[in-house]
Parts: structure tokens; sequence; C-alpha cells
């Protein structure tokens, strides 16, 4: 297949480091978001680099963070999919929105530890929408190319996570918070 | 959770300010437009670590030692790419076998399925065997008498110029080159050149192939290819396929994996690009046949397929 002049080619260096500056970081949280396992989740952020890489002749760039994800979807099927998983993450100091309310501390930070546990709990597919709009900022079509589903698909997942992140959260008591 | 708000995504339009006066005026009645604004205020601001320099760094290492593989010598890699054609002329075998001479003592070398099996002869070549296959030459006389019966997927290596010729039931490939792999089962046969030339009889066809061009023969009907010569890992736990006629792969999955195929309603000319992992078989047969629409279903060493 005869590429035209002007198309980016992914065997061009400088295009596959651009590749990775746009995709690593969101790819290695998606294969978190599965796994829960953050090493394992950076190793096969490599291999799906590299396969990319020695594929490149074969993917068009446009195509190629579709491509990334596929490949690591493939990477992670063999994972056992029905094992729980305790996602953690790195969340806003409540230290510095109100320094002179020590209770309001302890509580927002009790608040979060139990929606990450509701969301570690969602299912899967539920779980990984969520987190790919809320924290890598994802768009819902960004999304949908990437996990290969339709956009109503994704639309759908969005509203069952959050509405059984709303029943999860609503039956604490921190609703002051 | 009423089913209208499941039907029309009641909390996707809440998220996306998409709802009408009394739907907004519901959800704070309840007091739900304050949980869940709770919680995406929350999960907005969280995030995970950065990555290091050291993961693209591993990238690129490994990415270059991947380039820089060819080019160090054959005998001191830990693994080999077989590539080039072979012909063996299997009468030839037969006629040196009744020659006058006191009975030679064939080598006979077998690798099992799933398992990958390395070879190094007198004159340094050296053969790669991954899956179900089975190699026999003369060792006695290798360096005079360069001649391999096969079956199965083999990759060689090949240093020393001279005759070299591999056989396997029903046809025959001529060396010239150095770097090539002949997949050969029943009737399905295909030969590859990594690097060098190689000369290929297939039934009454004779093809030259260089780096880069193989040849493949389905039940007698003999077409050229083109693949990546650069991509190939003889040890890899990943095999990858571009615009490969569904049959290649089988039969490349029932020389790894020890199985059989069978599906008479199945159009196995149709093209697969992509990869399996070869590590497990059903890991493999989903990612063969779940994008081709095919379903599976094994028995024992059997392997059902049908259109979905």
């Amino acid at each position: 297949m005869i590429q035209p002049d002007q198309e980016q080619s992914v065997c061009e260096k400088n295009n596959f480091n651009a590749l990775y500056k746009d995709n690593a970081r969101p790819l290695r949280n998606f294969i978190y978001y599965r796994c829960g396992d953050i090493a394992k989740a950076e190793d096969f952020t490599q291999e799906a680099m590299i396969s990319l890489w020695e594929n490149c002749m074969k993917v068009q760039f446009q195509k190629a963070k579709s491509f990334l994800y596929t490949v690591a979807r493939n990477l992670i099927i063999d994972e056992s999919r029905h094992n729980k998983v305790k996602l953690a993450f790195i969340k806003q100091d409540a230290l510095n929105e109100r320094p002179e309310d020590p209770s309001y501390i302890m509580e927002k930070k009790e608040f979060e530890k139990k929606l990450e546990e509701a969301i570690s709990d969602l299912p899967e597919t539920q779980r990984e929408t969520f987190l790919m709009n809320r924290v890598d900022k994802m768009t819902f079509a960004e999304i949908a190319e990437a996990l290969d589903i339709s956009v109503k698909a994704v639309e759908k997942r969005m509203h069952l996570a959050l509405s059984s992140l709303k029943e999860k959260i609503g039956e604490l008591k921190f609703i002051k918070i | 959770m009423k089913d209208e708000d499941n039907e029309n995504n009641l909390y996707v339009r809440w998220l996306k300010n998409e709802l009408s006066k009394e739907e907004l005026e519901q959800l704070q009645k309840t007091g739900d437009n304050k949980i869940l604004s709770k919680i995406i205020e929350s999960v907005d601001a969280w995030s995970l670590p950065a990555l290091s320099h050291k993961h693209k760094e591993e990238i690129d290492k490994r990415i270059a030692e991947k380039k820089t593989k060819k080019i160090v010598p054959f005998y001191r890699q830990t693994w080999f790419y077989a590539a080039a054609s072979v012909v063996l002329l299997l009468g030839l075998f037969f006629i040196f076998k009744n020659e006058d001479k006191p009975e030679v003592k064939l080598a006979h070398v077998e690798c099992q399925p799933g398992m990958k099996k390395t070879v190094t002869l007198a004159d340094n070549t050296v053969i790669v065997m991954d899956g179900e296959s089975f190699i026999e030459y003369d060792p006695v006389n290798w360096k005079n008498n360069r001649y391999i019966k096969m079956d199965g997927n083999i990759y060689f290596d090949v240093h020393q110029k001279g005759k070299f010729r591999v056989s396997y039931d029903g046809g025959r490939v001529n060396v010239l080159g150095t770097q090539f792999s002949v997949q050969h089962k029943n009737n399905f046969t295909s030969v590859k050149c990594y690097e060098g030339k190689v000369r290929v009889e297939i039934g009454s066809k004779n093809t030259a192939l260089t780096t880069g061009q193989g040849v493949r023969s389905i039940n007698g009907e003999v077409k050229n290819f083109d693949f990546n010569a650069s991509d190939i890992d003889p040890l890899s736990t990943t095999t990858t396929f571009e615009d490969a006629p569904l049959e290649e792969v089988c039969n490349a999955l029932s020389i790894h994996f020890g199985v059989k195929f069978e599906g008479n309603r199945i159009d196995f000319s149709r093209n697969f690009t992509g990869i399996y992992k070869n590590t497990s078989l059903d890991t493999a047969l989903r990612m063969v046949f779940d994008p081709m629409g095919i379903s599976y279903t094994r028995k024992g060493n059997t392997v059902f397929l049908e259109n979905k």
C-alpha cells in the first residue's frame, strides 16, 4: 500500500514519540482500571508501544490510538476479568481547601475513600468508561474509538456508573460535604 | 432507578447539562443533584502518577535492540530466524537412501505442540522448530549432504554457501539465501524469505524470493505475497499476520497447539490481519476468530468453527 507523501508515518521516530506523548499515560491508566496493577499496566503500555512500532508500516497515523488500545485489550484478555480490583488515586488535598476545619478534612477524606471503593466495585465496563471520562478527560467519542464501541454504548455505561455511584454514596452520611 | 431514567440516560444528560427544568428540580428535591455533584467534583480532581522518563527510554532501548538484531551474527543470538525456501528433492532423498552404501543413520528431531526447539548443525546452520514439527537429516555426512526432511513450522538460518535443500511431504525448497521459514502441514505450504535469496519449487511453479517476499500453496494453488520481514521473532509469544488467508492462520495454530480445525461452511480464504498470543490456546482462538465473526467450540484436540 503506497502512502501519500503528506500523510504522517508512524515509522517516523518523531511521530512515534508524539503518539507516546499523547497516548501512553491514558493507555497506562486504562489498563490500570482493568487490572488494578500499576506496574503491570506500565509493562503492557510498553508492549503496546513496541507492537505499534513493529507494525508501523501497516498502521495509519490516525488509527494508531485505536491500534494501541486494541493491543492493550488483547494483552489483558488473559487476565481474569472477574478479579476484584482496588484502585487508588492521587487526590486533591482537602487541607488546602479549608485548613481551619479539621472535621471537614476528615469527612472529605472518608468520603473520597468510600467513593474510591465504590468505583472499584463497579462492573469493569462502567468503571473504565467513567474513569476515562472524568480522570483522563476523554470525550465520549474518544472513549468509543478506544474501546471499539458506539457512543451510545459509552453513554449507557456512563449513566449506569453514575446511577450506581449515586445509590452507594447516597447511603452514606457525608451528604453535608 | 426508574426504567425511563435508564432509557433516556438521565444522569448523562445531567452531566451534559441537558436536563429539562422539571427534571433538574426533581433531582434537587431528592438531593441526588448534590450527591452527583460531589462525586463528579471529587473524581475530576483525581489523578494517577505520571510516567517516569525511564518508561519511554526502555521502549526506545527495546526497539533499538530489535533493529540491531539482524546485524548481530546469527550464532551469537539466543534465538534464530528461519526464512528462505529450501528445495529438497524427495526423489533424491530416496535415491540417496537406496545407494549402494552402508545404511545411513538419520537423525530425527521432534518438537511438541506448544514448544520451541533449537538445533545447530555441523555447518553452523541453526534451525528453530515451533510447535508440532520434526526434521530428519544425515548428521554424519551433513556438510556434504545438506538435505533436510521436515514437517511443521521451521525456521532456518543457513550460513555456508552451497547446496541446501529442504523437503516435506509432496514438495521441496532450494536455498540460496540465509534466513527463511518453511511452514508445511498436509496441503498447506508457506515459505517466507527474511534475508538473502531463495528459490522455491512449489508444484510446477518456480519462484525466486528476496527479503520480505513469500509464496504459499493451498491445495496446489500457488500465490506470491509480501510481508514485513523486520518484525519476526521466532521465540516471541505473539504471532503476527498481515493479510494472510485464514487457512494459514489455522495452519500455524494447528502446528503450534497441536489442534485440528473443522468448519465446512467457513471460507478459509478470507484474509486475517492481526496478532494472537501463543501462550494459551483459548486466548489465541478468541483473538483470531472473534474479529472474524466465527464461533468456535473445542472438543478435545478438535476445534469446530461456525459462522456467527
